[in-house]
């Protein structure tokens, strides 16, 4: 905040000395947006001793922060017109509102992540889910010869391997849920009183692989959304970069001209 | 449910998840990714396996990469792409404002750019590829090219439109002078008084609704010296605003109010009644003009007088007075203009010959042409005088018969308002003066008579031109003006003349020549004044008549454009005639910006850098009679009586321009006690102008 009072002052101090201020207001706005793009190169640069990410995502999040406030000082609209100021405002307000996104995401994600006894990472999720789906097909053939296998086995064939060979789905992606979760256990669960104890011991264990599932899904939506959100907002940040660069040079070209 | 648990195997440690490529884990076929290989894929891509080889899948940082790279792909694209074809519309900044959007709107897009910005070019690619070079034409001078008529073009980019020798002044003026607020700390402007940009102050693209004239009062401040917090408080104070001591017309309201108009009756006896809207009436936006017309103001009270005084003659030539001896060297000259040295050349003429290669005589006699001072013992002295009396009479005789105005046409080079002043002389009456004074029997034998001086430089008519031949120069001419003299001939409409021309013819009664001058009364016999020829003495003369004479303004207008100590000024604006204009209109005597006839409305007067607005102050009760911001100082003495003919002269003038007027200034806190920031508003753009 004193920072941000500092260059409001100086701002200010520029306005009245009937100075520029849109060149005062784009400089530090570009130099914000590359110290911003910096925090990705010293994900790169972990061999070197400059700070911890931890710190630095901080100093990105505060300077984020401030290009917001200096970005409304500079421009007379929030999106401008024309094809080239137009996009260039778009990316911005894009590039800003995944940057609010991604201090949700931060402050909320890893709470829930670690909501859930295990945590796997993201390019494992798959051997994870293949891990599930071995299992449960290991259980379903050690059930004994009774009537009751027929039942559970039909069950299986019918809803929980298909729960568990599925792929998830984007809807979860978005809007992560336990209703398939609920739905399979519930009805494992009607099914449990006409089983015999070794067919309902496997019946257990099916529930059990069902329920890891489902935190692995969870797992997967969450971990998807943290990198898909990364990627848009690194990726639109270094067009947006340039796309500035480009702008501050024609502003420079047309400056008294 | 929860009866039993299972428990998965632990995750392998052996994959690479930074690499591009993981093991697919297809090995056999069996689709079993559970086991992964431990050897990996390469770095391209490719099963290491000497087994039976999988297909190797992209780890999730390879699809992430990618991604990025496929989003600046198309960032720069559009980028590139739009630049390229896209002509209109491709930079819009913000909005411009309201006046400008209307002028440009007809345009294409990328001309309306150019219009104001040098470096547009046809397409957006120009922009980038015309660099940052200095050499173009600044933006300020597109500018200029339609606001060059508020402004001056060589001014516009000076602090205020002042000249450099202004600003030092102002600068030496408030050098003294000490900021005592806070603004103090302010940062000096950016910018050099001398080089002021159109856009440190017109800032455009900030929307249509944007005032491009809209200043705080700290960017008003940044170049001033003397900075302040608010006007109530420690705004400079004033002297005279918003009274000038340069007004156009110097009218006496104190007089008029006090003395003149309470004894004046209208013709139905009712008195007069001193009203300010009676000069100052409202034009049709509500504001007050600043003056109106001789003739609804002043005509009834002061014809007569200006009548008076501007019938003072003016001389255009006068034919000095030469010893017998010199009229023998000059030849031809009147016998009436003979004897002794006497007369003096007027302005006008000296004017004349001057463009005419006669500097050097005129220079050698005394006291400006004045041959009564000539000393008949200084031969010198005597050849000039010889040489001025030949030019004089060269001058006459050129008049005469080229005409005024192509006799005059090299002085007409410097001075156009000799054209103006001539327009209305007759070259007939020239031609009669001519013929009355050198009473020459050949017109052309006068003109090569011999003389002192090599010959005339006045391009006369050549002796073929004026043969006999001529009907004008010709004795055997029927020209009545030449063998008879009209003057002397009865009215041809009276009774008398019919009886005589019933009986004899006039020709015969009347003499072939003048015999004696004329007694011309000017007075008497050209009330509405005229060139008229005065031949008591041998001069040719102007009577002006009343209100805006056109020959008397260009005079003026001629001296004006003088130099200081020249003679000819002088002269010219201490006549009577011109005395009786400059009372009046006062800076009539000063070169440049001067008009006769100010108009416009009193609030935005040319050259000051305040401006003021009746109309919102008269919707105030209190503020709707003039007098109670306009209040006349009671101890003004300095009005001029124009009923006092020809007693003022121009140092009586000069003494009074300028150090007078007759209302009391209006004070700071008048003003003050409405506007503050909470009430009528103390920007500093409410009352000041930037541009003159």
């Amino acid at each position: 905040m004193l920072v941000l009072l500092a260059w409001l002052v100086g701002a200010y101090a520029i306005q009245a000395s009937l100075g520029h201020q849109a060149m005062y207001s784009g400089v530090t706005l570009l130099v914000c947006l590359i110290g911003l793009l910096l925090i990705g190169l010293r994900k790169r640069l972990t061999m070197l001793p400059l700070l911890s990410v931890s710190t630095w995502l901080q100093v990105h999040i505060y300077t984020g922060l401030f290009s917001v406030a200096v970005y409304a000082v500079h421009v007379p609209a929030i999106i401008a017109g024309g094809r080239f100021e137009g996009p260039l405002s778009c990316l911005f307000v894009i590039v800003a509102a995944s940057g609010f996104y991604g201090l949700y995401l931060s402050r909320t994600a890893p709470r829930r992540l670690t909501a859930i006894a295990k945590q796997v990472r993201y390019d494992q999720i798959d051997w994870h889910q293949n891990q599930i789906v071995n299992a449960a097909a290991n259980a379903v053939t050690t059930l004994p010869d009774t009537p009751a296998r027929a039942i559970l086995q039909a069950f299986y064939e019918q809803s929980i391997s298909p729960y568990l060979n599925s792929s998830l789905p984007l809807a979860y992606r978005v809007c992560p849920t336990g209703f398939y979760k609920r739905r399979l256990l519930s009805r494992l669960s009607e099914a449990d009183r006409y089983l015999d104890p070794t067919v309902a011991m496997v019946a257990g264990k099916l529930a059990a692989l069902i329920r890891q599932r489902d935190d692995l899904n969870y797992q997967h939506a969450i971990q998807f959304r943290l990198r898909a959100w990364v990627i848009l907002h690194a990726g639109l940040s270094v067009v947006l970069v340039i796309w500035a660069i480009v702008h501050a040079y024609l502003a420079f070209g047309m400056l008294g001209s | 449910m929860r009866r039993d648990d299972i428990e998965l195997p632990s995750a392998p440690t052996n994959d690479r998840p930074n690499a591009s490529y993981r093991c697919g884990a297809t090995c056999s076929g069996t689709g079993n990714i559970s086991r992964y290989c431990p050897l990996g894929p390469t770095v391209s891509g490719i099963c290491r396996s000497d087994k039976e080889s999988c297909k190797p899948e992209r780890t999730s940082t390879s699809i992430a990469s990618n991604f990025k790279r496929a989003l600046l792909v198309i960032g720069l694209f559009v980028l590139i792409t739009g630049a390229y074809f896209g002509k209109q519309d491709f930079f819009k900044p913000g909005a411009l404002s309201t006046p400008h959007a209307q002028i440009l709107a007809g345009k294409m897009t990328s001309d309306s750019c150019a219009a104001c910005h040098p470096k547009a070019g046809n397409s957006p690619v120009a922009w980038f590829l015309s660099g940052h070079d200095a050499n173009e034409t600044l933006q300020s001078d597109r500018c200029m090219d339609c606001h060059h008529t508020t402004m001056p073009r060589e001014f516009a980019r000076s602090a205020h439109n002042l000249s450099a020798e202004e600003l030092a002044q102002v600068r030496e003026s408030t050098a003294s002078i000490k900021s005592v607020s806070w603004n103090r700390w302010l940062p000096r402007p950016e910018f050099n008084e001398t080089n002021v940009a159109c856009s440190a102050c017109h800032r455009e693209h900030a929307g249509a609704n944007a005032s491009l004239t809209s200043l705080s009062n700290e960017q008003c401040q940044t170049c001033h010296q003397n900075r302040f917090t608010d006007f109530a408080t420690d705004h400079p104070s004033w002297n005279n605003w918003p009274y000038s001591t340069n007004e156009p017309i110097a009218f006496d309201h104190l007089s008029h109010s006090q003395r003149h108009f309470p004894g004046t009756r209208d013709a139905k006896g009712i008195e007069e009644k001193f009203d300010c809207l009676q000069c100052h009436a409202k034009n049709d936006t509500g504001e007050f003009t600043r003056i109106t017309t001789y003739e609804v103001a002043c005509s009834r009270c002061h014809d007569k007088a200006l009548n008076q005084r501007t019938g003072e003659r003016l001389d255009l030539v006068v034919l000095p007075s030469l010893i017998e001896p010199d009229t023998k060297v000059v030849g031809n000259w009147p016998p009436e203009a003979t004897g002794f040295y006497d007369g003096k050349v007027g302005p006008l003429t000296r004017l004349l010959l001057t463009r005419n290669d006669y500097s050097a005589a005129l220079a050698a006699l005394p006291g400006n042409g004045d041959f009564v001072r000539v000393n008949p013992n200084d031969p010198h002295q005597r050849q000039s005088a010889e040489t001025i009396a030949v030019a004089i009479r060269d001058l006459v005789f050129a008049m005469a018969t080229q005409g005024p105005i192509p006799a005059s046409a090299r002085t007409q080079v410097e001075h156009p308002e000799v054209r103006e002043i001539l327009k209305g002389l007759p070259p007939q009456l020239m031609w009669d003066a001519s013929q009355r004074w050198f009473r020459s029997p050949r017109l052309t034998s006068a003109i090569n008579a011999p003389g002192p001086q090599s010959p005339s430089s006045f391009k006369v008519a050549s002796a073929r031109d004026l043969s006999p031949k001529h009907e004008l120069l010709s004795d055997q001419g029927k020209d009545p003006l030449e063998s008879e003299d009209p003057l002397k001939m009865e009215d041809p409409l009276s009774e008398k003349s019919n009886r005589v021309s019933d009986s004899l013819p006039v020709s015969k009664e009347m003499p072939s020549r003048l015999a004696a001058p004329l007694e011309h009364d000017p007075v008497a016999m050209q009330p509405d004044g005229g060139w008229y020829i005065d031949d008591s003495r041998m001069a040719v003369s102007y009577r002006g008549h009343g209100h805006a004479d056109p020959v008397l303004k260009a005079a003026i207008e001629l001296a004006a454009g003088l130099s200081e100590d020249n003679s000819i000024r002088r002269e010219l604006l201490g006549s009577g005639p011109a005395l009786a204009c400059i009372e009046c209109h006062r800076g009539a005597n000063t070169s440049g910006g001067f008009t006769w006839e100010p108009s416009g409305s009193i609030e935005r007067i040319k050259g000051r850098f305040t401006k003021f607005s009746h109309l919102p102050h008269m919707n105030l009760p209190s503020l709707a009679d003039c007098k109670y911001c306009h209040r006349m100082n009671d101890e003004f003495r300095g009005g001029i009586e124009l009923n006092q003919a020809t007693t003022v002269s121009m140092s009586d003038l000069n003494r009074h321009a300028g150090t007078h007027h007759d209302f009391e200034p209006i004070a700071r806190h008048a003003c003050a006690s409405c506007h503050t920031a909470n009430a009528a508003g103390d920007a500093c753009i409410k009352c000041h102008l930037y541009h003159r």
